[in-house]
């Protein structure tokens, strides 16, 4: 036993590294950082790429990886990203990160190659000696490990406890502009914390690629993993984090011991440890009726009032209608109101010539994205507009997708029912998941779907009926998704109804009382609504939506994977849906169709060395969020709109600014 | 002076009558029908604070009656104890007759109270109309909640006495000309307007008003009170309203009651309280 508490002891050190790492970050800006894995990933692949791939020395290629690299990177993402997302919505925190983690890893497969890591040195020259401590061996790379978090937890203790410099991390985690006001430059400790941390996350990055191998999914997994031990920690406590972590680590290790050695569900299990206990934090919690809320971290009210603008004034009375954000109204009919109705109407009589103008193997690819958009319409719901950060539609589409298919393959039942009991198994969850969730913060809520997210991929997908034979997966053949262009026909029919039903669901009196209780529950309780059934709702329908586009993604797959709705590797899908525009109903579409055919058309026209540059474009544009919230369709119609005003009316300056009018296209 | 001289009882028809409110018992402590709202004897502690103590209030039909005191007196609590945020430790709460010390914001909301908050708190992204319709519906179709969902009622024109209701409400309060205007990024005396408005459109039996005359200037302080004024005559709406301002309350109430360190100190007329010795003393730190 006493040999798999070694083995736990340095997984929860890995953990912990990290778990250290996101606290001192979120404490210091307010932002989680998902993207703090592909950081150490791109370090680890850095060091790889120096020692093994041109020969260098192991001090060498450290020095420049974690004392050179880490650290510049640091300070660049800080001042291009972190610094502008202090003040972001927790959202566009939460995608601007995850499109960090999404860029970097396809980063340094176009820079450094893309070969296959499993095993990588680290530190220590090989061969790695190894020791035996009361009667347990242990290499020095484990050892490294440990040290590390005994150095973190040493020196991050003394440094925030029993410095000045702590002093000031800890007063920037309520107020960055308050802590000005001591003549404390917030920005320059700040960027000092963020090009500390980069380098802790490179020696972490490498110190852990002996063990893991140099693997971005890897590295994904552990900060996912991390982020239970954070959230026991409640974002502020280092050493609760570091003993959590330890403890996750040993009852992995432990389960190793106990399970049976061989099988997928001991696989699932262990794998889930982590995952398990952000659950069990949440049902704890829920018992307790105490409610986490938002975290604290970057920022009070004085640095929301500074960063403002000034703008709001205190009297109305020079106020404009035209001042402001308008919206057509309220006495016209619904239809009436739809002002993006001949956009959408263009926009459908495009959508529908494609088939004549494509060829087969296209009008597929637009089909699958359709699919797709599908899955981002039910994320318009409940992220655009109950503004819920849920990372666990993937499982979601997944769901539909595995159930469906077993029960037409393996059951020989019709599609429609077969969907039709997917899509009730996914309300169920859904609304489960969001009667949970509903009271915690967004931050909470993101951590908290993600480990659901997780958990289904470890321990339902893996179950055999779901596998199916050879682990490829079940086979998923109808007829008429067997022609390409018959197929897309009722896709663009099946995605035109969920846009309608969608705008239906956003005009009437649930989805006014949606957007309610995004903004302000008390103001929505005072009312009489109940906060609760609003957003199970808004789950329950999200979650069938995406059910259906899942089965509609296998059926065009003609084969339903879970691995095609791993949770983690679908964060991108929310990148690309966020960056394109989370609240639009018609970026939805385009998104989906962006996310299938941008990565096509890489594959078919440029060479193979940038195959990767789709996942950094998609990546970047979730990155440059930070600057555009509202996404690139919004700003651009915009910025096409501004165009042909001016155009047509020679530069007379008649039309409104980007601010004043960029509402009018968010519908 | 007594505080329902003149009051009229007005039971009004409504929709409040729904099985999850008939299981509220009758307020044992409720003897006087003109009274819409009243707190007994409310006792609230936050840990070792006492933030209220032994506080008795009543509210009565179609009055609007001033809740004054310095800050940290306790007056938002009980404004969280009467709307249903905050369970008091002892006391009890009485809304329509009905003991409503236990029942959830939601449940007191559908039986006609409503109130607005001290920090400006509006959904961002619904118009100003929005808002009204809204609060509009919940309260007087509050089916539609669900039955929009399988029905195309959305795509078509509002109902006609939506549109007058808010068009009515708008009108009220001057708010004609920004009914389509995002609430995102409204001036602070905009917003408070806007908050009066929501909760005015509930129709409510009680409305709770936390300071909504903060950050207005003098001439909008002036068009609330007439509005104010004009919603307790037409509408019969009782209203509860904290506020600093004394001769804001001079000008809409006739009765306030003082708070200090979460006890009662006054009630009376505002010539009355503003020559009470306690009141000044809580004020000023003087006697007089």
């Amino acid at each position: 036993m006493l040999q798999y508490i070694v083995i736990g002891v340095v997984i929860g050190g890995i953990y912990a590294i990290f778990a250290a790492g996101l606290i001192t970050t979120f404490q210091a800006s307010g932002i989680l950082n998902f993207g703090y894995g592909a950081i150490a990933f791109f370090i680890a692949r850095t060091y790889y790429f120096l020692l093994v791939q041109h020969q260098w020395p192991i001090w060498a290629a450290a020095l420049i990886s974690i004392l050179v690299i880490a650290p510049a990177m640091g300070f660049i993402l800080w001042a291009a990203l972190f610094r502008i997302l202090q003040q972001a919505t927790t959202l566009v925190k939460v995608v601007a990160t995850i499109g960090l983690s999404v860029m970097l890893p396809a980063l340094a497969g176009i820079i450094y190659g893309n070969p296959v890591i499993s095993f990588s040195p680290g530190l220590v020259p090989y061969p790695v000696p190894s020791y035996t401590v009361l009667g347990v061996g242990i290499s020095l790379d484990q050892i490294n490990v440990v040290a590390c978090v005994v150095l973190i937890l040493v020196v991050g203790f003394v440094v925030v406890n029993m410095t000045e410099w702590g002093l000031v991390i800890r007063a920037l985690v309520d107020s960055p502009a308050q802590t000005s006001l001591t003549g404390t430059n917030p920005k320059v400790a700040a960027a000092a914390v963020w090009t500390i941390a980069t380098c802790f996350a490179g020696l972490a990055g490498v110190l852990i690629a002996p063990i893991l191998g140099v693997n971005s999914d890897n590295y994904e997994f552990l900060i996912v993993a991390a982020f239970s031990a954070v959230l026991l920690a409640r974002f502020i406590n280092i050493g609760v984090a570091i003993l959590a972590s330890i403890a996750l680590g040993v009852v992995s290790s432990l389960l190793n011991l106990w399970l049976p050695p061989t099988g997928t569900v001991s696989t699932g299990v262990i794998a889930s440890v982590p995952f398990a206990f952000i659950f069990i934090f949440v049902l704890y919690e829920a018992v307790r009726r105490k409610v986490p809320s938002n975290p604290g971290g970057g920022g009070g009210a004085l640095d929301r009032a500074i960063t403002t603008g000034g703008a709001v004034s205190a009297s109305h009375d020079k106020a404009q209608p035209s001042d402001f954000n308008t919206r057509p109204d309220f006495r016209l009919s619904g239809w009436r109101r739809q002002k993006r109705l001949p956009t959408a109407i263009t926009a459908l009589v495009i959508l529908l010539l494609l088939p004549v103008l494509l060829s087969p193997f296209w009008t597929g690819r637009v089909a699958l994205g359709l699919a797709f958009g599908i899955v981002f319409l039910s994320l318009r719901i409940v992220m655009g507009e109950g503004g819920t950060i849920w990372l666990c539609q993937a499982s979601f589409a997944g769901v539909g997708a595995m159930v469906s298919a077993y029960l037409i393959t393996d059951h020989q039942w019709p599609l429609i029912p077969a969907i039709v009991v997917a899509a009730l198994l996914t309300a169920l969850g859904g609304s489960i998941l969001a009667y949970l969730t509903t009271r915690l913060g967004d931050l909470y809520v993101a951590l908290v779907t993600l480990a659901f997210g997780i958990l289904v991929d470890r321990l339902i997908f893996t179950i055999p009926v779901f596998q199916g034979s050879l682990n490829a997966g079940i086979p998923l053949v109808e007829s008429f998704a067997t022609n390409d262009t018959t197929f897309f026909y009722i896709l663009a029919g099946l995605t035109l109804a969920v846009v309608l039903f969608v705008e239906h669901f956003r005009q009437s009196t649930a989805g006014l009382a949606l957007s309610a209780t995004r903004w302000s529950e008390p103001s929505s309780r005072a009312l009489g609504l109940s906060v609760v059934q609003i957003k199970v709702l808004a789950a329950c329908l999200s979650a069938v939506i995406a059910a259906v586009g899942g089965a509609f993604i296998a059926l065009s797959y003609q084969y339903a994977v879970p691995a095609t709705f791993d949770t983690i590797g679908a964060l991108v899908w929310i990148a690309v849906f966020v960056t394109v525009g989370v609240r639009s109903t018609l970026a939805a579409v385009v998104a989906g169709i962006l996310s299938v055919v941008t990565p096509a058309i890489f594959q078919t026209f440029f060479p193979t060395s940038i195959s990767d540059l789709p996942p950094v474009l998609f990546g970047l544009g979730a990155v440059l969020l930070a600057n555009n919230p509202e996404g690139v369709l919004i700003m651009h119609a915009e910025q096409g709109r501004r165009l042909i005003a001016h155009t047509l009316h020679a530069g007379r300056r008649i039309f409104p600014t980007v601010e004043a009018r960029s509402s009018d296209v968010v519908d | 002076m007594s505080l329902t001289d003149g009051a009229q009882s007005q039971p009004r028809d409504g929709n409040f009558e729904t099985s999850e409110l008939r299981n509220l018992a009758p307020s044992p402590n409720t003897g006087d029908s003109d009274t819409v709202l009243e707190a007994r004897n409310v006792g609230v502690q936050f840990g070792g604070l006492v933030a209220l103590s032994d506080v008795s209030l009543v509210i009565p039909y179609g009055k609007l009656v001033g809740l004054m005191g310095p800050n940290g007196a306790g007056k938002t609590t009980l404004f969280n104890v009467l709307s249903g945020f905050i369970r008091p430790n002892s006391g009890s709460v009485s809304l329509l007759g009905r003991d409503v010390t236990s029942a959830s914001p939601q449940i007191r909301a559908r039986m006609g109270l409503t109130r607005t908050f001290q920090l400006p708190d509006l959904f961002k992204s619904l118009t100003v109309a929005e808002h009204l319709s809204l609060g509009y519906r919940l309260h007087h179709k509050p089916k539609r909640l669900w039955t929009d969902l399988v029905t195309p009622r959305a795509w078509g024109k509002p109902d006609k006495a939506e549109v007058e209701q808010v068009e009515k409400i708008l009108s009220l309060l001057g708010l004609e000309e920004m009914a389509n205007v995002l609430a995102d990024g409204l001036p602070t005396g905009l917003t408070r307007l806007v908050q009066v408005g929501l909760g005015l459109a509930a129709s409510p039996r009680v409305l709770l008003l936390d300071e909504p005359a903060a950050g207005l200037d003098t001439n909008e302080t002036r068009e609330l009170s007439v509005a104010l004024s004009r919603a307790v005559e037409q509408e019969g709406t009782s209203m509860l309203v904290i506020e600093h301002d004394l001769d804001f309350l001079l000008g809409i109430t006739g009765f306030v009651y003082v708070l200090d360190a979460g006890r009662l100190i006054a009630s009376g007329s505002p010539s009355e309280v503003a020559q009470d010795r306690q009141v000044q003393s809580a004020y000023f730190g003087t006697n007089g």
